[in-house]
């Protein structure tokens, strides 16, 4: 399986790349806003993205890919969770949602259970 | 500057350095910042903008924001300020700034944070426009010294 994983922030990048290795996943591409990430999604069986990023923010990119892919799963992971935040990702096309800050083991629990 | 804005981004900090890093930061007293009130190695900057305007800042001593960032990458061994400490450290400022946008939506002010900027430089002092109060909280972490978070938010006419 080949994800994507869109952050601004190298460290968040790295923290959630450690947890995809964990969970046995090693094919993953990086980008670090949403102009590149909507540059990177062929083949691409899961999206993971942070919504404030330069360039292009999260919800752009999500809603360009959803212009043509209606199935891709994408997980957003953001700090972004007030009410509307999250009704907005969804309605537009967001799958799950993982909120900004947490544990290592928190994140590897729920990517788990989103990836199944 | 209503009180009650400083709060959710006190209580977020507490949030962000305990999930991310493990790290108990004990909170202080508040106070008004004055040109020499207190100095830092490493600040994450982050503008918000909404009913309020203006910047929240949380700035560090190199031994903490190394201790944060080492942390945060599962204890891994960093020696200096380097990009890696950089980036980390406006990732944090970026994650006290979205918690509390969370609180504070909650409470009818909504806001839109910008992406982080971060300044470095031993012993630096952040400087904001004239006519922005800036009112900082220090905190403490056992054994290892205090750390700032600056909150400098000016209410817009509606
Ligand atoms: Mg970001």
């Amino acid at each position: 399986m080949k994800f994507l994983v869109a952050d601004d922030s190298s460290t968040m990048r790295r923290i959630i790349v450690n947890s995809l290795n964990a969970l046995g996943h090693t094919d993953i591409v990086e980008a670090e806003d949403g102009a590149e990430a909507l540059k990177n999604t062929t083949g691409v069986d899961f999206i993971l993205t942070d919504w404030n990023m330069p360039n292009m923010d999260g919800l752009t990119f999500v809603k360009a890919v959803r212009e043509k892919d209606k199935k891709t799963p994408i997980v957003m992971i953001t700090t972004e969770a007030a009410k509307d935040d999250v009704i907005t990702a969804i309605k537009n096309g967001v799958t799950n949602y993982i909120v900004k800050p947490f544990t290592m083991d928190t994140l590897k629990a729920k990517l788990e259970k989103i990836i199944k | 500057m209503d009180i009650k804005l400083i709060n959710p981004f006190i209580s977020s900090t507490i949030t962000v350095l305990q999930t991310t890093a493990q790290l108990d930061a004990e909170r202080g007293k508040l106070f008004m910042k004055t040109e020499d009130s207190h100095k830092s190695d490493i600040s994450g900057v982050i503008g918000v903008m909404g009913k309020f305007v203006g910047s929240i800042s949380i700035s560090f001593p190199k031994n903490i924001a190394l201790k944060v960032v080492s942390n945060m990458l599962g204890g891994m061994e960093i020696e200096g300020i380097d990009d890696s400490v950089k980036d980390a450290i406006g990732e944090v400022a970026n994650m006290v700034a979205g918690a509390a946008k969370t609180k504070l939506a909650g409470i009818g002010y909504s806001y839109t944070l910008s992406i982080p900027t971060v300044i470095c430089g031993d012993g630096h002092h952040l400087s904001f426009p004239k006519g922005i109060q800036s009112i900082v909280m220090p905190f403490n972490i056992k054994d290892m010294g205090d750390f700032y978070l600056e909150v400098a938010l000016k209410m817009l006419k509606e």
